[in-house]
């Protein structure tokens, strides 16, 4: 159920959106123009890009002239799944060696979603010997800020052995208009540990107030109507992490890569 | 009279959880009382963002409950409870903030 509805998920981004992928594929494009001194691209320059490719196949590395991206995202995730996921290819991703590591966590177990995932959503990369091969699985949501605390320090401090030089961001974008009181208390806790680990790991954080200003706040501009993100709400995500990283660094190149890249050959302004 | 689970999302497949209903066939009802937390999921959204929403179901109106649904997992516009021995639609509003 997993592997179908990402398909239709991605069949619904093809429809959707312009910039497919949301704010990875947006933040790639910042990286390459801050990395040639090029002034930014904008939305509009972006349209276009990213035609039957989809950002969250997470068995492939997507290489631009500047950066090479692992997003190993899984659509409607709770935090425990991410954990499970960092914990069974551990392995491989201290071959990849991330510069950066973004968790953007949480938003899911404030909804008390709890999605079905089938082997094939975790043995992408190699077999996982910890799933029974006949069923799918589902990993209960955080239902308490300690129970998510637990699980977050745990990828926080998974995410410094991967690389103990990695940029750490975490995102905070837990806040949904139109809950009720005891939703808003949740969300609130769950949002306090984002920044308290954030703050105890020596890690980047950012929340929804650094995306946006009190007055585009107010507006709910980030979300549409379904209350899916916008373009725009990708645009300032990608804006704030690209301001975390450090460009004077000299990071190292690897070959080796785990899994199968694609090359990125989009040129702004080359819609060909 | 029918206490209904307002449909937030009319043209959308959702399912309703109701939560914290603490009430037993007999009990009085009175205007502004929360009834239940509703958690509220579009079930035939595939989207990496599901969506979910939550609100308290506040009563608009007093009388004494017929029936209770056994069901606390219902489609949105479902009947909740039945409240005195009139017919037509028992007043609610969901409340978010």
């Amino acid at each position: 159920m997993g592997e179908q509805n990402n398909r239709l998920w991605a069949e619904r981004l093809q429809n959707t959106y312009s910039v497919h992928g949301y704010w990875p594929a947006i933040l790639m494009h910042y990286i390459n123009a801050r990395a040639t001194g090029d002034e930014l691209p904008t939305l509009e320059e972006l349209q276009g890009f990213g035609k039957d490719m989809y950002m969250f196949d997470r068995s492939l590395i997507y290489r631009w002239s500047h950066a090479d991206i692992w997003n190993i995202a899984m659509p409607a995730n709770v935090a425990k799944a991410g954990l499970h996921y960092f914990e069974m290819h551990e392995q491989e991703l201290v071959q990849y060696s991330p510069d950066v590591i973004i968790l953007c966590l949480g938003s899911v177990d404030c909804l008390e979603h709890t999605p079905a995932r089938t082997i094939q959503d975790f043995n992408e990369i190699k077999s996982n010997q910890y799933l029974d091969h006949s069923q799918s699985t589902t990993f209960d949501y955080c239902d308490t800020a300690e129970e998510f605390h637990e699980v977050l320090s745990k990828l926080s401090e998974k995410a410094a052995k991967i690389n103990k030089n990695a940029t750490i961001i975490n995102i905070d974008i837990l806040k949904a208009p139109n809950i009720s009181p005891r939703i808003v208390e949740k969300i609130n806790s769950f949002s306090s540990v984002i920044r308290d680990i954030s703050r105890d790991h020596g890690q980047h954080f950012i929340s929804l107030s650094d995306i946006f200003d009190r007055d585009d706040y107010d507006e709910k501009i980030w979300f549409m109507s379904d209350r899916h993100p916008t373009e725009l709400m990708n645009k300032h995500i990608a804006m704030k992490v690209l301001d975390c990283i450090p460009f004077d660094r000299q990071y190292k190149k690897i070959d080796n890569f785990p899994v199968k890249t694609l090359d990125i050959k989009l040129k702004i302004g080359d819609k060909t | 009279m029918k206490f209904t689970i307002p449909d937030i999302f009319p043209d959308s497949n959702t399912m309703c959880s109701v939560r914290g209903l603490d009430l037993n066939i007999g009990d009085r009802i009175n205007a502004n009382d929360v009834v239940a937390e509703i958690r509220y999921e579009v079930i035939d959204d595939i989207s990496d963002c599901p969506i979910v929403t939550y609100g308290e179901l506040v009563s608009l109106g007093t009388g004494i409950i017929r029936w209770i649904s056994e069901d606390k997992s219902l489609k949105a516009g479902s009947v909740l409870l039945e409240i005195g021995d009139e017919v037509g639609e028992f007043p609610n509003k969901l409340v978010t903030w």
